[in-house]
């Protein structure tokens, strides 16, 4: 049994010639692709409430997006890149729009109080891209860089009108990017 | 721990049997006693040449100068190491590097179903994709000693060959991406001792009879019974599937043969090289040809079967090691064709082009080259060479030699492709003759 496990062992190595203790191992997710058409998209009728959540009502989860906790545990570095595309209809008065990503460590993701923020300023008969990016790590946003390492989290998008004056007209919001970039070493992963 | 890899590298590099004449001349076999080891009818008397070329092992000076060669470094890198491994009498100069990064990318496709693609930066171009990635090594020192009409010697060795290949949809990993995919993987190898006899004779002339050929036929014969030391031997296949995001399921299955001294078990067999040259005058210089088939022979090894069967539903299960005898054909079998034609261009000035092509056990391989010889008076000589060769991928050399009466000083200036890469890696060589 011994002599096996060295013979798979020189094979494993073969395999993996190409990996140091220093080499990064990225896992990028489009998580787009992995969001059902219709839960990537909304529109709704504007007061100064949260009105449209993206994908649904809960958020997404690590599982959903096929992140295992061992996967994760290595983690060292984590970032997101959002592209949605706002717009407002014809009619309407120019407004100005909140993006909020929620990360939070139960279901819904909306419960949480400390988004992630970006705000749009909207031109009516206009669409336009509204980008957002976070980056989580050990030095920057640890408290959350933690919750994402543990694996369990859920994670949404929220759109909101800005200012007391809102509520008059129609916004419709389309995610066009969800990107994952996961950035782990091959140290840090079990079995090197 | 580096003195150790240090030491070993020096070993091996001490006892790798190409020469930098023939390295110089992109590592094609030459008509004469070098090419002993491949051609036993070259062991002939009367055939040319030195009987021993010494590589200078200066590819382990890489093991203490490269941080990337020292095991408890962070920056240990297996590549540059596989490269040096497999060209131990050269210096490699540019040494291949591991990527930095490994990047998987994950999306689904319209039907809803989890891609996979790879994609890697940094360091070496490596090799993915349809293509089988395989490593190859044989390693022989042979010495052997004229006693009487025959020579005897001891040849200890070793040969290792592992090829993966991908299937189809597996190689779509490394392109536009795939959610399902499977590939396979051999290896072979084996470690011994052979007790090598060689009887090389020229033919008589006489048995031509009538005959008007003018040249001389060698004939020789190694026959080697071998004492195996190890021998592994292993066959898996491996399939993964992701049917969404989070349902991936993987299955392999792999079947191995081990045999090792170190638990009591050994092989035995015999092996023979068999081989055929001749010389022969050519219009105002002379030919040469050659033909020869080597490790012709059948092995016998006791050792242990096992079987491990595994995935992701059912996890490894290893069978209980079945004792078996199992019986090889010529596991490391070559065959090769030689031929050069030397010629004097002007006085004290001869030139030689030799080119060989064969099959040896990581593949096809072919080569050409050329040497000039320049006859500087008193038992001097100034050599310049010049080859290419295609074995992992082309290769190339340039060197020179100096010869006085019968020792020899030669220096070569390399080029191959490195192991899994498609880097090209320049290499320094130089030996001693006598």
């Amino acid at each position: 049994m011994k002599r096996l496990s060295i013979l798979t062992a020189l094979i494993l190595a073969a395999l993996l010639s190409a990996c140091g203790p220093s080499t990064r191992l990225i896992t990028e997710i489009d998580a787009l692709t992995l969001i059902p058409e219709d839960e990537t998209q909304g529109s709704s009728t504007l007061d100064s409430n949260l009105e449209i959540k993206l994908p649904d009502d809960d958020g997404i989860s690590a599982k959903d997006m096929g992140l295992s906790k061992e996967t994760l545990a290595s983690l060292k570095r984590f970032s997101l890149d959002v592209v949605t595309e706002l717009s407002i209809a014809e009619d309407d008065a120019p407004m100005d729009v909140i993006m909020g990503l929620y990360i939070n460590n139960v279901s819904p993701a909306f419960s949480t109080n400390k988004p992630f923020e970006v705000k749009a300023s909207l031109v009516p008969g206009e669409s336009q891209d509204t980008h957002l990016s976070i980056i989580l790590s050990e030095e920057e946003n640890p408290g959350l860089f933690d919750l994402i390492k543990s694996g369990d989290f859920y994670l949404g998008i929220g759109y909101s009108s800005l200012g007391e004056e809102g509520g008059t007209g129609t916004l419709s919001a389309k995610l066009k990017k969800l990107d994952f970039h996961l950035i782990a070493d091959v140290n840090d992963i079990s079995g090197f | 721990m580096k003195y150790v890899i240090f030491s070993l590298l020096l070993f091996l590099g001490l006892v790798q049997a190409q020469d930098s004449r023939s390295i110089a001349m992109g590592g094609v076999l030459l008509p004469d006693r070098s090419a002993t080891a491949i051609n036993p009818a070259y062991s002939a008397e009367g055939i040319a040449g030195q009987a021993y070329a010494l590589p200078l092992p200066f590819g382990a000076l890489n093991a203490l100068t490269q941080e990337s060669f020292n095991p408890s470094s962070s920056s240990l890198d297996v590549l540059p190491i596989f490269d040096q491994l497999s060209n131990l009498s050269s210096y490699i100069i540019n040494l291949p590097a591991s990527p930095t990064e490994h990047t998987l990318k994950i999306s689904a496709n319209e039907a809803g179903q989890a891609v996979v693609s790879y994609d890697n930066t940094g360091g070496s171009d490596l090799l993915v994709g349809l293509s089988d990635i395989g490593y190859g090594v044989d390693y022989a020192i042979p010495i052997n000693f004229a006693a009487g009409p025959i020579r005897v010697g001891l040849r200890p060795y070793v040969f290792l060959n592992t090829v993966v290949s991908p299937d189809a949809e597996l190689a779509k990993v490394f392109a536009s991406g795939a959610n399902h995919g499977g590939a396979t993987a051999n290896v072979k190898g084996e470690a011994g001792v052979s007790l090598d006899v060689f009887y090389a004779t020229k033919l008589p002339n006489e048995l031509f009879g009538e005959s008007n050929y003018k040249g001389d036929i060698y004939v020789g014969v190694r026959a080697a019974p071998f004492i195996g030391l190890a021998r592994v031997d292993g066959t898996g296949t491996g399939q993964i599937e992701a049917t969404d995001i989070n349902n991936i399921s993987f299955d392999y299955q792999a079947d191995g043969f081990v045999s090792s001294v170190a638990t009591g078990q050994l092989g035995y067999g015999f092996v023979t090289d068999l081989g055929v040259a001749t010389s022969l005058p050519f219009n105002d210089g002379q030919a040469d040809f050659g033909l020869s088939i080597s490790n012709l022979g059948l092995s016998f090894w006791s050792g242990d079967s096992y079987s491990l069967t595994g995935g992701s539903n059912a996890g490894a299960a290893f069978s209980n090691p079945v004792a078996e005898t199992k019986v090889y054909f010529s596991p490391n079998l070559g065959v090769r064709a030689n031929g050069a034609y030397s010629t004097e261009l002007a006085p004290d000035i001869d030139m030689m082009v030799a080119a060989d092509a064969g099959y040896a056990v990581g593949g096809f391989e072919t080569h050409l080259g050329t040497e000039t010889l320049f006859d500087l008076g008193n038992n001097m000589n100034v050599a310049a060479r010049a080859g290419i060769g295609y074995e992992n991928g082309l290769n190339f050399g340039i060197g020179s030699g100096f010869m006085y009466s019968g020792f020899s000083f030669d220096l070569a200036l390399t080029s191959h492709i490195a192991p899994f890469t498609s880097h090209r890696s320049y290499g320094l060589t130089t030996s001693i003759g006598f």
